[in-house]
């Protein structure tokens, strides 16, 4: 039997001696991560978004506030929950909702509130919630318009909304005298047109009515695989990616004990060239690096729901990533002295790997810098590559970027690995 | 069977191994006695091609140590243990086998034999871990041997063992000592040198102070044995007595002390007992460094 399929088998014996350390770090734990965050961002994933709760506070009770609530009631985006002023803020603060809007005594919207920039309408937030800020903004802007819509294509109530909009500009200071006194001519001139007596026979008064000025963007059909049909095809990558640092940290500690031990003394007196004893040990690693991500895998696919886009894909990136493993194993191995000093130091550096790379939380929520950074970590181009086999649906051509990036990862971690050994070993 | 030439070894500014040569013939026992940090099993190791040597040279078998058909020849235990604590006894020796190129059959009967010479063929399939410190040594010892080497190489083999297992292993090497194997090893307890090795070289700080037989190096730099006599009373004339009298025990050193002790018995001196000690090379080792082994 070849020397190297010896080692292997000897190095795989004993990682299955050690069923517990194995099941936890390489199995357990891995799926326990996939499971929990899948579950934890299921909603966030899974079929259509959901809409932003926001706290309402009524304090002007009018028919105006009344409208413009029915208005926003009408956004999809936002879901109401009626509130009085301190039970808004208090949810807010603690977090229970997102943000609250207040209508104040004294509520009335005219189109002049679009003129000083300014709705009638306040918002309680955590000024750091920019993106929900901005949002929200869109929405009541929206329902405001959305309002004055409404009541333009009422003929009898449009007269009034000319005198309250020529009423604003009266008292507001935010047009010039010219332009302020030309839109005043023009809004008079309209008013008298729409009179019912100034109508000519026959015509409806109705006018025609203010088309809605917020634009629908339109939506481009991009093909149903690009999203993951569920959190778990998303976290179990992650969990594929937790299984194969655990292998790594103990296949790396194992090499450690090897050499702490007399066993390394043995190999080396052996007829065994040192090529071949590391191609061993590699073996070894790489065959138990497509286990724990076909059990992984297999879990996920029968339990979960997992869909495999393109098989071929998925091979390739199971493929390339073990490659990388293994001379990422190699590498964390020569990291110290003794079995301690490695494991140590694996963990050290596989968490922050993991951390860069989007391997303690799905990439979709990483920042962008980290993502960036991100590139120099393996475990980003693994999860690239499992999500290319699993959700994305990529073709053989793109997954040759990860692949390769990951194949070179590995070469470069071993010959550093290869090269640190043969000089400890003299 | 083994030629080193002039082989020097130094670790950073410290000298391990300073121009030593020494031949080590067919079938012969011989063994490396010296203090820890003498340079031992830096020496074993350059001769196990482990270590690179800065100088000097070994031939093993007519070949260069790191050729893989050589180290075919060549059989080794470390001084820790290597075992795998998480394979069985059997499976230890198994995969030392194969690693040598045995397979089948052979290996198979290797297996049973090594496992018997152990006295472990009943707890062949327990886990190593579960062996006692003695049995773990028995077994590294057989794992050095299941391929039959030519050459053996022991390093401190009966280090951290009780005195049982120690017996055993002993009377293991003395056994292979007669089936004419060559046998290289390390040591510091100078009984086992004494009692195994057919020459034995003493080193001390990386070089050889003295290599002979046992009787030569002892004759050679042992001295004289130690007399010590109990008399019945003190003599009438102590003057006429050889050496030095303490009330009634009589010291002495001397090339021939039963000689002595014959003619003082004839000349009607009343002895009521004696204590002879005769040198050794714990003596050789004091005598050459002005140290003890263990100091």
């Amino acid at each position: 039997m070849p020397a190297v399929i010896v080692i292997a088998g000897k190095s795989l014996l004993l990682l299955w001696r050690d069923r517990m350390g194995f099941f936890w770090w390489m199995v357990g734990f891995p799926m326990l991560i996939a499971v929990l965050i899948g579950t934890i961002f299921a909603g966030v994933l899974e079929g259509p978004s959901r809409p932003m709760t926001v706290g309402l506070v009524d304090q002007a009770r009018s028919a105006d506030s009344a409208a413009f609530i029915e208005a926003l009631r009408q956004s999809p985006g936002l879901e109401l929950r009626p509130e009085d002023a301190a039970s808004a803020a208090q949810a807010v603060r603690t977090g229970r909702l997102t943000a609250y809007l207040l209508l104040p005594e004294g509520f009335r919207l005219s189109p002049s509130a679009f003129w000083d920039k300014r709705l009638p309408v306040a918002a309680g937030i955590d000024p750091a919630r920019r993106a929900e800020l901005a949002f929200l903004e869109a929405a009541v802007t929206e329902s405001a318009l959305r309002m004055l819509r409404d009541q333009w294509a009422d003929p009898t109530r449009r007269p009034q909304m000319i005198q309250a909009w020529l009423a604003d500009l009266a008292e507001t200071g935010a047009l010039g005298p010219t332009a302020r006194a030309g839109l005043e001519t023009a809004l008079g001139a309209v008013g008298l047109y729409l009179t019912p007596a100034s109508s000519p026979a026959g015509a409806t008064a109705a006018g025609p009515a203010a088309p809605l000025p917020l634009g629908r963007l339109q939506t481009l059909a991009i093909g149903e695989a690009v999203r993951p049909a569920s959190a778990f095809e998303v976290c179990f990558p992650l969990g594929m990616i937790w299984g194969l640092l655990g292998l790594a940290a103990e296949c790396a500690a194992a090499l450690a004990k090897e050499r702490q031990s007399g066993t390394l003394l043995r190999l080396r007196i052996a007829p065994v060239s040192r090529v071949r004893r590391v191609a061993g040990e590699g073996l070894a690693t790489f065959l138990a690096c497509l286990g724990v991500m076909s059990l992984l895998l297999a879990v996920g696919t029968v339990g979960f729901g997992v869909r495999l886009a393109s098989l071929p894909a998925m091979a390739l990136a199971c493929l390339s990533t073990g490659v990388c493993f293994v001379g990422l194993t190699l590498m964390l191995s020569e990291m110290g002295r003794t079995e301690l000093a490695v494991s140590g130091a694996a963990w050290a550096v596989l968490l922050v790997m993991a951390m860069l790379g989007g391997g303690m939380v799905p990439q979709m929520f990483l920042p962008e810098w980290m993502l960036t950074l991100g590139a120099i970590s393996p475990v980003k181009w693994a999860i690239l590559g499992f999500e290319g086999g699993i959700w994305r649906g990529f073709g053989l051509r793109e997954m040759l970027r990860p692949c390769a990036v990951l194949a070179a990862q590995g070469l470069a971690c071993g010959l550093v690995g290869f090269v640190a050994a043969s000089r400890r070993e003299g | 069977m083994i030629r080193v030439s002039r082989l020097r070894k130094r670790f950073g500014r410290i000298p391990a191994v300073e121009d030593i040569s020494f031949d080590v013939r067919p079938g012969e026992t011989f063994g490396l006695l010296g203090p820890n940090g003498a340079g031992k099993t830096t020496t074993l190791h350059l001769m196990l091609g482990l270590l690179r040597p800065d100088a000097g040279s070994v031939v093993l078998d007519g070949g260069n140590p790191t050729i893989p058909a050589v180290r075919r020849t060549v059989g080794a235990a470390p001084q820790a243990l290597a075992l795998y604590d998480d394979l069985t006894g059997a499976e230890n020796l198994a995969f030392f086998g194969r690693l040598q190129g045995l397979g089948g059959r052979t290996l198979r009967d290797r297996v049973r034999r090594a496992l018997d010479r152990a006295g472990l063929a009943g707890r062949a399939r327990d886990l190593v871990r579960d062996y006692s410190a003695g049995m773990k040594r028995r077994l590294h010892l057989q794992c050095a041997l299941i391929h039959e080497p030519k050459v053996l190489f022991l390093d401190e083999p009966t280090v951290a063992v009780d005195p049982q297992a120690r017996h055993h292993i002993l009377n293991d090497i003395e056994s292979l000592k007669r089936d004419g194997r060559t046998i290289v090893f390390t040591t510091h307890y100078m009984e086992e040198a004494q009692r195994l090795c057919d020459r034995v070289a003493i080193m001390d700080q990386g070089r050889i102070l003295a290599l002979d037989t046992v009787p030569r190096l002892i004759a050679e730099h042992g001295g004289r044995a130690a007399l010590r006599i109990e008399l019945q009373r003190p003599p009438d004339d102590p003057a006429q007595l050889p050496g030095r009298l303490d009330e009634t025990t009589l010291l002495m050193d001397t090339d021939e002390p039963f000689e002595v002790l014959g003619r003082l018995a004839s000349s009607g001196v009343e002895i009521r007992e004696f204590y002879a000690h005769q040198p050794d090379l714990e003596a050789v080792f004091l005598n050459l460094t002005g140290r003890r082994l263990r100091d």
